[in-house]
C-alpha cells in the first residue's frame, strides 16, 4: 500500500542564498588561482593583461567569497567558535583553516604580481595613487621564485577549499543530490566558467589597449582550453548528477526539465563561447562583457540550481520545502550586494594595472620579454 | 570614450557597486556589532542555553529537594478540548494571572496509565515527575489539551451579558447589565420591539396541563427546554434548576449526535436501557482486541489513555488488533511490525460482517458455552463463571401472541413464584440443561441454550425459543455470501476473523466506542457488541470491564444531602423528543384507535426506549409534535453544528422568533448555536469554573475529577461582586422566581442544619465535603499540599462555606484535582473489581416488545440485519440509488481538533482544514488530484472541499475528518455594541459532514435523518455524488 502523509508542516531550507554566492565567489577564486599559476608558467606565451586580470579574479574573489559566507551566519562573530573548539572530523571545521589561508594567500600572491604596477602609481598626478604606490613596500624586485612559490601554495590552499566546499555538503546523506562525487565535481568544475567569466569581466573594465596584439595567441588558447574543457566536462558530468535521484526522477519534473535544459544551454553556450574566444578580439569591450555575462550565469545558475533548487526537493517525506527568493539582505538584495562589492574591488583594481598597462602596453612593443 | 568619461563611469560604478554591498551587507554587519555588544544579534534571550523558555515552576535540587518558584503557581484543573475531560496540571503565572502551560495530572488514571498513589503528598509527586524516567515518570497532556489555554483570552470570548439588536442570528448585539438580563428574561415583555415574549415566570407552570387534549405532555413549564453540551461536571446543578427547581421535563445534551447509536445498542446489550452502560476492553492483560467503526488512538473516549495504553500494548508480543473501518485510522501502526491491521469496509454494514461472524461462531461451536449455559446468578456462582446472560430464557415467539416477545415466566406455565405474576419477581423460565424439563433462571445448574418448543401455558400452547436460538435464527437469516456483499469483505475474510476472535479464550474484545452514527446504527452497536457475550468476556481481566464510576458528590452524601429541599419539584410528562414513553399510552393514540383508524404512521417517529434526544428536541419545539417550547436555555451545546441536517431543517427557522420566542444562551463563546440566541449569558471557562466530573470510562478504578477555579474568572462581576456564569445566572433566576433549591436553606447538612446556594461556591465546595468524607474519607491535606497546589486563592471562600474539618479534607482533594482510587484496586484476581451486575441480554425484552411507529412494526428484540432505513423503513438504498448516488460518506476523529477546538490558533497552525479522503481510484474517474476542489452533494445539501487523495479509504467512499467547517467559534465576527471581533485572516476552515446531512423526507413532521429506532443523529454511510469544481 502506498503511504500517504496527511500531516506535514512546510520545513524551511537549510541553506540560504549566501551559500550560493560563497561558492560562486570562492569558486572563481579557487580556479583563477590554477589558471594563474598556469599563464604564470607560461609567461613567455601569456600576457601580463591576462595573467593581471586572473590574479585579481583570484584575490577579489577571495575576500568577496568569505564575506558572503559570514552573511549566512545569523551571527558572523560566532565564526570564531571554529577556532575554539577545533573539530577535525567536521569538514566546515577544516575549511575554517583552510579558507583564510588561502585567501591570505591570494591577496600575497596578487600583491607580489602587481608590486611593480603599484610601485608605478608613484608617477600618477592624483596624491591617492600616490600613496597606494607605497603599498609596493619597498623598491626591491619581486623574483620568480618568490612569485612560483607564491602561486604554487596559493594553488593548493585553492584545491583544499575545492575539497571542503563540495566534501561539506556532500556529507548530507539525506540529499542524494548533494550526497555523490558528481556534486562536488560539477562545483569544481564549473568553476572555471566562473574564473574566465571574472577575468572576461575584468579585461573589459581594464583600459582598451591600442588595437594591437596587447594579448597573446596564448591568452585566447588558454581561455578557449579553460572554457571548452569545463563546459564539456559539466555537460557530461550534469546528466548523471540529475539520474542519481533515487525519491524521483528529474527528468519526470517539469520544474526539474525546465532548470536542467536551460543548464545545458548554457553549457553549450559556453562551448561556443569558447570556440568563438580564439576568433574575437579580446579588445572589444562588448563582446567581452557578452561572453563574461554568459560564463558568469552558467556558473552561478548552477550552483543556484543544485543548492537551493535541490533543497525544496522533500526529503525523506512529501515536504513541502518551500523557498521563495526574498527581497532584502537574506535573497536579492544580497545577491545584488556582493556582486557590487566584486565590481567596486574590480574597479578600483583595474585603475592599478590600467594605469601601468600604458605603459606596459608600450614596453610590450619593444620588450616584451619584460614584461613581468 | 575618452579617459575621463571612462574614469567618470567607472567611479559611478563603483560607487554603485560598493553601495549595493553595503545596503546588501548592512543586516550582517549590524549582526557582527550587536553580537559583539550584546553577544547576540537577535533580541537578547534570557539565558543564553535555555533562551526564553519559561523559568520553571519548581526546581528539584540533586539530593532531591523540592524548590518552588515563587512568581508561578502549579494547580490542577481539567481539560475541555474534548470531551475525554483530562485531568491536567496548569502552571500560572502569579504576577498576571495568565495560564503559561498545561500538562497532565500526575495523580490522574486519565493522563497516566497508571496514576500515582492518591496519598502520596503533592511535593512528592512533583519531585517524582522531575528527572528522567521516560514516559513513566511523567504526565502529559495531549496537543489539543495544551493548546486549548488560548481560548481563556481568545479575542472571540464574550465576558458580558449580550442582548441581541436586529434580528435573530444577524450577530449583532448589544452589551446590557446582569439586572437587564435576569428582569427580561424572567418576566418577559415586548423585548426586541416584535410583540410580547413570555419570560420564565409565565412559562413555569408547574400544576395546568399544557395541551389540556394531551395531558400526558405535562404542565406547561414543560416548554422551556434547557440543553447543555454534556456532563462535563457542572451536569448537577443544571439539572437541579431545570428538573427539580423549575419543574420542566425537557434536558437534553449532545449525546443523541454525538455516539448514542453506539451507547443504544450497548445499552441493549447490557440490559441498561436507562443510563445505557457500555463496556470497555482491559487493554492491559486482552491478547485480541476487534476495533470496528472507532479508531482507538484517537477517538472511543478516553482517547488518550487508550492511546497510551493500546501502544504500549502492541509493543508486548502477545497482543494483536484489528479496525474495522472506511477509512485507515491513525491506530493502525506499520512501526509495530504486523500484529495489527486495518480491515476496510462499506460503511454502515457493520452488523453484516458481526452477523456473519455469528453465523460461523454459531455454526462451529466456538461460543463460549460454560457462560452461555448459566441461567441465573446461582448457575454462574456454581459453575464459577464472572457474568451470567439470558441466552437461556425462553422467549414468547408467537407474532400473534399478545405477550409476543416478552419472556416466558414462572407464574405462565405454574412454576413456583413469588409476588405479583408477571413482575420482575416472577421468575425467567429456562429448559434445564440435564433433564429438559422446564425450569426457572434462579437454579443453580446449567440451561440448555438452544431451545425452540411449544410449551403448553394456561392460555394454551405457545411456540417459545430461548434467546440465543432468536439470535441464531437471525445470524442464520442470510448466508454468508449474502453478508459478504452486503459489507464487501470477502467470506473468508469474515470466517477467518471469527476464528481468530475466538481462539484467545476470554481474552479477547470488542470495542465500537463512538461508531455506528449510521441510520442502523443501534442494530449495528447491538450486534458488533453480542461477540463479547458470545465469548463471555464480561467483568474478566483481559476481557472486557464495566464502568468503575465515581463517588457521589451532590446527592444525598455523608456531609451534606443535595436531594431534598423546600419546594422541590418532580418532572412529570412527555419528552418534547417524543422518547421513553410509549405512543401506544398516549391520548393520541386512544382517539385514532377509538375512531377506527390505524394508530401509524404518527407524524413524527416515537422512541420508545430512547434517552432525550437533542436531535429531536429541536424539530418537534418547531413543529409542535408533541407540542411546542416557549423558552431555551442553552448551555454550549451545538446541535446546529453537530447535528447532520440540522442547520438545513432548522437554520432559517429558528431566526423566527415566532417558532421559539425566547432562546438564552450560557457560553463563553459565540458558536453555530448560540449565534441564533435572543440573550447571550457570558460563561467561565474550564481553568476559570468548577465542576465534578467522572471519566466516560475505561478506567478500571473509581475516579472524580474535582476541577476549582485556578485562575480568576475574565467574565464580568454582578453588583455583589460574584463572576457572571453559568451557576450564578441560573442561582439567580431561582432567587429571583422564587423557586426551591437555590438562595437560602437550599441544602441542609448531616446534622440538619440548612445552608443556602447564593454563589456557585456554596454549592461545589459542599459537594466537595461529600467526596471527600464518602468512602472512608480522605485525611486531611497538610500545608504544603495546599500552597504547592495554589489553594491558598481558594481559602476565604472555604473558610466561609466549610467547617474546619471539611476545609483540610476537601483541600486534600482539590490539591490533587479530584479523588481517585488506586491504580492497584482494578483487579480481584482474575476478575475486574468492579463488575457489571445486570444480566447480558442476548434477547433484549424491552426492544423486542416496542413498536416502530411509523409502521406499527416490532423492533426485533436481537441482533438482526437490518439495512440503513429512513424513518418509515424505506431502505436508504431503495430511496437514493446507489447509481444515482455512487458515494457514501463517513466521518472520523481528528488527531488535532475536536468540536471546540477552532478558537486555538496554535492548534489551526498544526492543522487548519480537513481535507476529504477520497481513493485515487475514485479521483481518477474525475480527474480529481490532491488540493483540488470538489463539490460532494447529498440529497439534501451540497458542498464544497478539498481533496486528499488516498489509498487508506475505501473505494466509494469519502473521508471527513471531525472538528472543521466552522461558521461561527472565530470564523464569523460579530458585532457587540460598536466594536466588532476581529476578522479572521483564514480564507477556509475546511468542511463540516453535518453540513450536508440528510432531512428525512418519510416523515409529517419535518426532521433530520435519525436512527430508525433510537433517534441517534446519522452522519455515517449517507449517500452522495461528487462533481469537480
Amino acid at each position: 500500500m502506498k503511504i500517504t502523509e496527511i500531516l506535514v508542516q512546510p520545513q524551511a531550507i537549510a541553506w540560504l542564498p549566501w551559500a550560493v554566492q560563497y561558492f560562486f565567489y570562492i569558486g572563481s577564486a579557487y580556479a583563477a588561482a590554477i589558471l594563474f599559476l598556469l599563464s604564470y608558467l607560461f609567461r613567455e606565451h601569456t600576457s601580463h593583461y591576462l595573467r593581471s586580470a586572473l590574479v585579481l579574479t583570484m584575490s577579489i574573489g577571495a575576500v568577496v567569497g568569505p564575506l558572503a559566507l559570514t552573511g549566512d551566519l545569523h551571527q558572523p562573530g560566532r565564526a570564531l567558535h571554529f577556532y575554539s573548539n577545533i573539530t577535525p572530523w567536521s569538514w566546515m571545521s577544516l575549511g575554517s583553516l583552510f579558507l583564510p589561508l588561502f585567501s591570505a594567500l591570494a591577496i600575497l600572491t596578487a600583491w607580489l604580481y602587481l608590486r611593480d604596477d603599484i610601485a608605478k602609481l608613484k608617477h600618477s598626478d592624483s596624491t591617492i595613487a600616490k600613496k597606494i604606490a607605497l603599498f609596493s613596500l619597498g623598491n626591491w624586485q619581486t623574483t620568480s621564485t618568490q612569485m612560483i612559490t607564491a602561486s604554487v601554495m596559493t594553488c593548493l590552499a585553492g584545491l583544499t577549499v575545492a575539497l571542503y566546499t563540495g566534501a561539506e555538503i556532500y556529507v548530507v546523506q539525506s540529499r542524494p543530490l548533494w550526497h555523490q562525487p558528481a556534486a562536488p565535481l560539477l562545483w569544481f568544475v564549473t568553476a572555471f566558467i566562473g574564473a574566465i567569466g571574472f577575468a572576461l569581466l575584468l579585461l573589459g573594465l581594464f583600459p582598451i589597449p591600442a588595437k594591437t596584439n596587447a594579448f597573446t595567441q596564448s591568452d585566447q588558447g588558454l581561455i578557449k582550453r579553460a572554457l571548452l574543457v569545463s563546459a564539456i566536462l559539466a555537460a557530461l558530468l550534469l546528466p548523471i548528477w540529475a539520474s542519481n535521484n533515487p525519491s524521483f526522477s528529474l527528468y519526470e519534473s517539469q520544474a526539474w526539465l525546465i532548470r536542467l535544459s536551460s543548464l545545458a544551454v548554457s553549457f553549450f553556450a559556453c562551448m561556443g563561447i569558447a570556440l568563438l574566444a580564439s576568433k574575437i578580439a579580446l579588445y572589444n569591450r562588448v563582446q567581452l562583457l557578452v561572453m563574461s555575462a554568459i560564463s558568469l550565469l552558467c556558473c552561478w545558475y548552477l550552483r543556484w540550481v543544485t543548492i537551493m533548487d535541490v533543497q525544496t526537493i522533500a526529503k525523506f517525506d512529501q515536504g513541502p520545502y518551500p523557498y521563495e527568493l526574498p527581497m532584502g539582505s537574506a535573497g536579492l538584495l544580497g545577491i545584488f550586494g556582493m556582486a557590487g562589492l566584486w565590481l567596486a574591488l574590480a574597479l578600483a583594481a583595474s585603475e592599478i594595472v590600467s594605469i601601468s598597462a600604458k605603459s606596459l602596453t608600450k614596453q610590450s612593443f619593444s620588450k616584451p620579454q619584460q614584461a613581468q | 570614450m575618452d579617459n575621463k568619461r571612462r574614469q567618470f563611469l567607472k567611479s559611478g560604478l563603483a560607487v554603485g557597486g560598493a553601495g549595493a554591498f553595503a545596503a546588501g551587507y548592512a543586516t550582517t554587519t549590524s549582526h557582527a556589532v550587536h553580537g559583539i555588544i550584546d553577544g547576540t544579534a537577535g533580541k537578547k534571550t534570557k539565558h543564553p542555553h535555555h533562551g526564553n523558555s519559561l523559568t520553571p515552576e519548581y526546581k528539584v535540587t540533586e539530593n532531591g529537594k523540592l524548590i518552588n518558584n515563587p512568581a508561578q503557581r502549579v494547580a490542577p484543573s481539567m481539560c475541555f478540548g474534548c470531551w475525554t475531560l483530562c485531568g491536567l496540571r496548569v502552571r500560572v503565572d502569579n504576577a498576571s494571572d495568565e495560564i503559561l502551560r498545561i500538562s497532565g495530572n500526575p495523580y490522574h488514571p486519565l493522563s497516566n496509565e497508571y496514576q500515582i498513589p492518591f496519598n502520596t503528598p503533592v511535593k512528592e509527586a512533583y519531585i517524582a515527575m522531575a528527572g528522567e524516567a521516560g514516559l513513566d515518570g511523567r504526565s502529559t497532556a495531549c496537543a489539543r489539551g495544551n493548546g486549548m489555554m488560548e481560548i481563556r483570552k481568545s479575542p472571540y470570548r464574550i465576558t458580558q451579558p449580550l442582548k441581541r439588536v436586529g434580528n435573530r442570528g444577524e450577530g449583532k448585539w448589544i452589551p446590557i447589565s446582569y439586572e437587564q438580563l435576569l428582569e427580561e428574561v424572567v418576566e418577559g415583555g415586548d423585548l426586541f420591539g416584535e410583540g410580547h415574549v413570555d419570560g420564565l415566570r409565565v412559562i413555569r407552570d408547574v400544576k395546568t396541563p399544557l395541551d389540556p387534549l394531551n395531558p400526558e405532555y405535562g404542565p406547561k413549564a414543560n416548554q422551556l427546554l434547557m440543553t447543555n453540551a454534556g456532563n462535563e461536571g457542572r451536569d448537577d446543578l443544571f439539572k437541579r434548576f431545570a428538573f427539580n427547581s423549575y419543574g420542566t421535563r425537557n434536558f437534553g445534551h449532545h449525546g443523541s449526535y454525538c455516539g448514542y447509536g453506539f451507547r443504544a445498542g450497548s445499552g441493549a446489550l447490557m440490559n441498561d436501557l436507562k443510563k445505557f452502560a457500555h463496556v470497555k476492553p482491559d487493554l492491559e492483560n486482552c491478547e485480541f482486541a476487534l476495533y470496528i467503526g472507532m479508531s482507538p488512538a484517537q477517538a472511543g473516549n478516553p482517547f488518550k489513555r487508550q492511546a497510551r495504553q493500546l501502544a504500549t500494548a502492541r509493543t508486548k508480543g502477545n497482543f494483536s488488533y484489528t479496525v474495522v473501518s472506511p477509512a485507515l485510522p491513525a491506530s493502525s501502526s506499520l512501526a509495530a511490525g504486523d500484529n495489527n491491521n486495518w480491515l476496510p469496509i462499506k460503511p454502515g454494514t457493520d452488523s453484516a460482517l458481526v452477523l456473519g461472524m455469528i453465523q460461523w461462531i454459531l455454526a462451529n461451536d466456538k461460543f463460549n458455552t460454560k457462560f452461555l449455559t448459566q441461567p441465573g446468578p446461582n448457575a454462574m456462582k456454581a459453575a464459577g463463571t464472572a457474568h451470567w446472560c439470558n441466552a437461556t430464557h425462553l422467549v414468547i415467539s408467537d407474532k400473534d401472541h399478545p405477550r409476543y416477545g416478552f419472556f416466558l415466566r414462572a407464574s405462565e406455565v405454574d412454576l413456583p413464584f413469588t409476588g405479583n405474576p408477571l413482575s420482575e419477581a416472577d421468575p425467567y423460565v429456562i429448559v434445564d440443561g440435564h433433564s429438559g424439563e422446564l425450569s426457572v433462571y434462579t437454579q443453580d445448574q446449567p440451561a440448555q441454550i438452544f431451545v425452540d418448543q411449544v410449551v403448553t401455558t394456561k392460555q394454551g400452547d405457545v411456540q417459545v425459543k430461548s434467546s440465543l436460538q432468536h439470535l441464531k435464527e437471525s445470524a442464520f437469516e442470510h448466508d454468508l455470501a449474502f453478508y459478504s456483499a452486503q459489507c464487501d469483505i470477502p467470506v473468508a475474510t469474515i470466517t477467518a476473523l471469527a476464528k481468530r476472535f475466538t481462539s484467545h479464550g476470554t481474552k479477547a474484545v470488542v470495542d465500537s466506542h463512538g461508531g455506528n452514527m449510521h441510520s442502523n446504527g443501534f442494530y449495528n452497536a447491538y450486534t458488533i457488541l453480542m461477540l463479547n457475550a458470545l465469548i463471555g468476556n464480561i467483568n474478566l481481566k483481559g476481557g472486557v470491564m464495566a464502568k468503575s464510576g465515581g463517588y457521589p458528590t451532590s446527592s444525598k452524601g455523608p456531609r451534606y444531602d443535595f436531594t431534598t429541599f423546600k419546594n422541590k419539584v418532580k418532572p412529570k410528562g412527555i419528552f418534547l423528543s417524543r422518547s421513553k414513553f410509549p405512543y401506544q399510552k398516549t391520548s393520541e393514540y386512544k382517539r385514532r384507535v377509538a375512531a377506527g383508524e390505524s394508530p401509524y404512521p404518527t407524524r413524527s417517529p416515537w422512541y420508545p426506549i430512547s434517552a432525550p434526544l437533542l436531535t429531536e428536541h429541536l424539530s418537534a419545539a418547531v413543529d409542535g409534535y408533541p407540542y411546542r417550547a416557549k423558552a431555551w436555555i442553552n448551555h454550549m451545546a451545538n446541535p446546529m453544528y453537530g447535528v447532520p441536517g440540522l442547520a438545513n431543517l432548522l437554520g432559517e427557522k429558528l431566526k423566527d422568533p415566532q417558532q421559539l420566542p425566547l432562546i438564552v444562551s450560557v457560553d463563553a463563546f459565540i458558536n453555530e448555536t448560540t449565534a441564533l440566541s435572543d440573550y447571550i449569558v457570558p460563561d467561565t471557562v474550564t481553568y476559570e469554573s468548577w465542576g465534578m466530573a467522572t471519566p466516560w470510562h475505561g478506567v478500571p478504578t473509581k475516579t472524580v475529577t474535582a476541577r476549582w477555579p485556578i485562575v480568576n474568572a475574565l467574565t464580568e462581576k454582578t453588583a455583589d461582586g460574584r463572576s457572571i456564569n453559568l451557576e450564578n445566572f441560573l442561582i439567580d433566576i431561582a432567587k429571583k422566581m422564587q423557586l426551591g433549591g437555590f438562595g437560602d436553606n437550599a441544602i441542609s447538612d448531616s446534622q440538619g442544619n440548612w445552608h443556602g446556594i447564593h454563589k456557585a461556591e456554596d454549592f461545589y465546595l459542599r459537594s466537595a465535603a461529600n467526596l471527600a468524607y464518602v468512602a472512608n474519607g480522605v485525611p486531611t491535606a497538610s500545608s504544603e499540599d495546599m500552597v504547592l497546589s495554589g489553594l491558598e486563592r481558594l481559602l476565604p471562600d472555604m473558610q466561609r462555606v466549610l467547617t474546619p474539618e471539611e476545609l483540610g479534607k476537601v483541600a486534600f482533594i482539590f490539591a490533587r484535582g479530584g479523588r481517585f482510587e488506586d491504580a492497584t484496586e482494578a483487579y480481584k484476581g482474575d476478575e475486574m473489581k468492579h463488575k457489571w451486575k445486570k444480566p447480558l441480554a442476548i434477547w433484549n425484552e424491552k426492544v423486542g416488545t416496542s413498536r416502530n411507529t411509523m409502521t406499527g412494526e416490532y423492533y426485533s428484540g436481537c441482533p438482526t440485519w437490518h439495512p440503513q432505513k429512513l424513518a418509515d423503513g424505506t431502505p436508504l438504498t431503495e430511496q437514493y440509488p446507489t447509481t444515482e448516488w455512487p458515494f457514501t460518506l463517513t466521518n472520523f476523529k481528528s488527531n488535532i481538533h475536536s468540536a471546540v477546538s477552532n478558537l486555538s490558533p496554535r492548534l489551526n497552525s498544526i492543522k487548519g482544514v480537513n481535507p476529504v479522503y477520497i481513493h485515487p481510484s475514485d479521483a481518477a474517474k474525475i480527474g480529481l488530484t490532491t488540493g483540488a476542489m470538489f463539490t460532494i452533494t447529498t440529497p439534501t445539501s451540497a458542498t464544497k472541499a478539498m481533496a486528499l487523495l488516498v489509498d487508506g479509504v475505501k473505494p466509494g467512499t469519502l473521508g471527513f475528518e471531525h472538528g472543521f467547517g466552522h461558521k461561527e467559534l472565530g470564523e464569523r465576527a460579530h458585532w457587540i455594541g460598536d466594536k466588532q471581533q476581529p476578522v479572521k485572516m483564514k480564507s477556509s476552515d475546511g468542511v463540516n459532514i453535518n453540513d450536508i446531512g440528510l432531512i428525512d423526507p418519510t416523515r409529517e413532521g419535518k426532521g433530520v435523518l435519525l436512527d430508525w429506532v433510537v433517534g441517534a443523529a446519522a452522519r455515517q454511510a449517507l449517500p452522495a455524488k461528487i462533481s469537480l469544481g
